[in-house]
């Protein structure tokens, strides 16, 4: 059964600073994912593959579809979801490593990473201790651990950033090319750890630029640029 | 599954106007434990008033404000002044803009602190002596300087002195006016994690109204931009910021200098 | 002073006690207003005295408003009877009244007096008249009266136990040494007037209706007889009046408000009663033995 199922969405921006032009996205796309296993999203930049991420994750309104998400005992569509609803689902079905770290002042790497697992109740000291675990394994030196990840290099905060997604217990969890600056050990960690997650029956959605990881994690593709007919320009909205 | 907290602020069709001028227009929303609402908007949009009316400070003209005290829902203007007063500081607490507003610069850190217990009753010198001392480490001052008078503070101390002071009797609800508004860069970032932690370790629900969209990313779960007294957009943070769909939202998320 | 007003008790042309039935009145309601609610003050219309506001014009229109020919008037200034101030309103109350007035506690109907308390119990016939300078306990802690009322009308009194929580951390103890604020029936913040707080104690519970007049101010405010009066403090930093080591040294008393007094120019001292109506008793007293 599919844990989520997404069917027919669309997505367009107006732009009301550009005389109220409206920039479509994505139109009718449907697709499903099922537990323990990780599909791919593709098509070429600016098909609108991150758009889609966002969607499901709640950051992006859906203007048409229906986005159904199995949270907790209950199938919950996100695309009319409330923000407490959303809330919660983010808190325990849905989790998402984005492309870039947001980093939070004076906060550190460590914290930064335990955080929503103690968000999801948690104990801090067991959270902090897993988030070290996570840390080590994808070769962050130890003497980062206590500081703020702003200043570290990209492929560094893509890492904290990874850490953060992977730390907790979602059966979904949503992925925008989380090998995109890393090297070759680097993307063996990240290919071990998303086949770790299939293997517990994680749901996993993912934009994979990189071939290699495509091929070695992903069991199906679905394709966006396809998919969503109306879609002709690539659209500079669609981030 | 952790079940959807409870909710703490109830406003119903809050109408404020001055003369003239409406300051707030049919404002509705509701806040929940554990959560930070974010109010955005440029001066003069209404914002700074709700506050006032969500504190005690303004009554109203129409509407009103429910909040929960331990489990019980009081209607902040439905009550006569007195019990208002007397139940006010159990209710919320506001931190100010401006750190002299909400501290007696002329009392030492330690008598800042321990004043609203003393006024709900406390009466025992050294457990008064060690809350102060526990919050002044709490919000990272240095709990040598606790007979030292704020005048002698800066800035982002007196500021971390005022939430000291607002948090000490815990407030169900803390609501915020611009609490890093004129403060270096680098001590407001101190001051936002400060209020992150805060906000997390006491469950606070929290009101913040603010101009920086950075310091609403930051702190707010959900967003509601206000518009010349009207609410005219609210949803998850990121999502009013990522996807505005009102033509003066997506210009106040243009308008921000990217870093 | 009084020669000018061409006032004489035997001509009658003047009003019994010099203020005129009108206002006696409306002082009258104000006391009774006050002692209806112990320790509120209560608005009053300040009238002209033939004497300087701040020398206890509030104490002579209470005392000149309740004052009748069958009372026994007794007026001291700092505990002592023969000091200017003591005299010259005795004698002007002599004056307007014909009545009779004494030095000594005991037999006084009414007291006014300034800055403290006398040694001796009070009874329950007698009324003790206290000129107040400040009335309002938290006027040099808030500037503004609207604010100060509020406080007032909610009882969130949690900056005047800020002030003594300062003096703790400051001195060890509260510095306080007269005017010490106390609650008046676990109600309103009231100002003793600056008695010593060694005449604290004597407020609680006293027999005697006592009513604080505040001529500037415009205020009156009272304690009933019997009426529970608290001293503010901290549970681990109790109240305490101030003790000495020495006797007074024309009555030997060893709980007495003492003060010290200069004896010569090599600055040797004394410590004697503050209360010389209580001191001559004594001494009459261990005479007579």
């Amino acid at each position: 059964m599919a844990i989520l199922d997404v069917t027919g969405i669309g997505k367009h921006f107006v732009m009301h600073l550009r005389d109220g032009i409206r920039i479509p996205v994505i139109a009718n796309l449907s697709f499903n994912v099922k537990r323990g296993e990780c599909v791919a999203l593709n098509g070429p930049s600016g098909a609108g593959k991150s758009s889609v991420l966002k969607m499901i994750f709640g950051t992006y309104a859906a203007e048409n579809g229906v986005i159904h998400v199995e949270h907790g005992n209950d199938i919950v569509d996100i695309a009319s979801a409330d923000p407490m609803t959303m809330k919660q689902i983010r808190r325990n079905t849905i989790g998402y490593v984005s492309q870039f770290l947001r980093v939070v002042p004076r906060v550190s790497a460590r914290d930064l990473v335990a955080e929503p697992l103690i968000a999801t109740g948690w104990d801090s000291s067991v959270a902090t201790q897993r988030a070290e675990v996570l840390l080590e394994r994808l070769n962050i030196p130890k003497a980062l651990w206590s500081l703020p990840p702003a200043t570290f290099s990209g492929g560094e905060q893509q890492r904290i950033n990874i850490a953060r997604g992977f730390i907790t217990e979602h059966p979904i969890l949503l992925l925008d090319e989380p090998s995109a600056s890393l090297d070759a050990q680097n993307r063996q960690v990240v290919i071990d750890l998303i086949r770790d997650k299939k293997q517990r029956g994680v749901g996993i959605l993912g934009i994979f630029h990189d071939q290699e990881v495509r091929d070695a994690v992903a069991n199906r593709l679905v394709d966006v640029a396809a998919l969503s007919s109306k879609n002709q320009q690539p659209a500079t909205a669609a981030a | 599954m952790t079940p959807i907290s409870e909710e703490i602020l109830q406003v119903e069709d809050l109408n404020k106007s001055f003369g003239r001028l409406a300051a707030c227009r049919d404002i509705s929303f509701s806040l929940h434990r554990g959560e930070v609402l974010g109010i955005v908007g440029e001066s003069g949009s209404g914002k700074s008033t709700l506050l006032k009316c969500l504190a005690g400070m303004h009554a109203p003209d129409r509407g009103s404000v429910t909040i929960s005290v331990s489990g019980d829902r009081r209607s902040l203007w439905n009550m006569d002044e007195a019990e208002r007063e007397q139940l006010l500081p159990s209710m919320l607490s506001l931190i100010h803009q401006n750190p002299r507003d909400g501290l007696r610069l002329d009392v030492s850190a330690g008598g800042n602190i321990s004043e609203p217990l003393m006024t709900s009753g406390e009466r025992h010198y050294g457990s008064l002596r060690s809350v102060a001392l526990d919050w002044l480490r709490n919000v990272e001052i240095d709990p040598g300087r606790i007979d030292d008078l704020p005048k002698t503070f800066s800035g982002g101390m007196q500021q971390r002195l005022q939430i000291a002071r607002s948090l000490v009797t815990h407030p169900q609800l803390v609501l915020m006016d611009e609490p890093t508004g004129g403060l270096d860069v680098s001590v407001q970032a101190k001051l936002l994690d400060l209020l992150r932690r805060l906000v997390r370790e006491f469950n606070l629900a929290a009101v913040l109204v603010t101009h920086d969209l950075g310091v609403a990313r930051l702190l707010s779960d959900r967003l509601m931009v206000m518009q010349a007294g009207r609410v005219i957009e609210t949803g998850l943070t990121d999502r009013v910021l990522e996807d505005p769909r009102q033509a003066y939202t997506q210009l106040l998320v243009s308008s921000v200098l990217q870093v | 002073m009084l020669d000018d007003l061409g006032l004489d008790a035997a001509q009658e042309d003047y009003s019994f006690a010099f203020l005129d039935e009108q206002t006696k009145r409306m002082v009258r309601r104000a006391i009774l207003k006050a002692v209806a609610i112990p320790g509120y003050q209560v608005p009053f219309g300040d009238r002209e005295v033939p004497l300087p506001p701040g020398w206890g014009t509030g104490g002579i229109q209470v005392t000149a408003s309740i004052i009748g020919r069958s009372d026994r008037l007794k007026v001291i200034d700092q505990g002592a009877d023969d000091t200017t101030n003591a005299v010259s309103i005795r004698r002007f109350f002599k004056r307007v009244t014909g009545i009779s007035t004494t030095e000594s506690t005991g037999e006084a109907t009414i007291i006014q007096s300034r800055h403290r308390i006398p040694e001796r119990l009070l009874e329950d016939a007698q009324i003790l008249i206290m000129q107040t300078p400040q009335p309002e306990p938290m006027r040099r802690l808030i500037n503004s009266e609207e604010q100060a009322r509020k406080l007032h009308a909610f009882a969130r009194y949690g900056l005047m136990q800020v002030r003594l929580y300062e003096d703790i951390a400051r001195f060890g103890h509260v510095a306080v040494s007269h005017d010490y604020p106390v609650r008046v029936h676990r109600r309103y913040l009231s100002s003793p007037s600056p008695i010593p707080r060694f005449d604290n104690p004597k407020l609680h519970r006293n027999r005697a209706l006592i009513i604080f007049g505040a001529g500037r101010e415009r205020r009156i405010h009272a304690i009933p007889p019997f009426t529970e009066v608290r001293s503010l403090d901290f549970e681990d930093y109790p109240f305490e009046v101030q003790k000495w080591e020495q006797c007074c040294a024309l009555c030997g008393s060893d709980n007495s408000y003492l003060d010290e007094v200069l004896l010569d120019d090599k600055g040797s001292i004394q410590f004697i009663c503050s209360d010389t109506s209580y001191c001559n008793d004594r001494r009459v007293e261990s005479r007579r033995r």
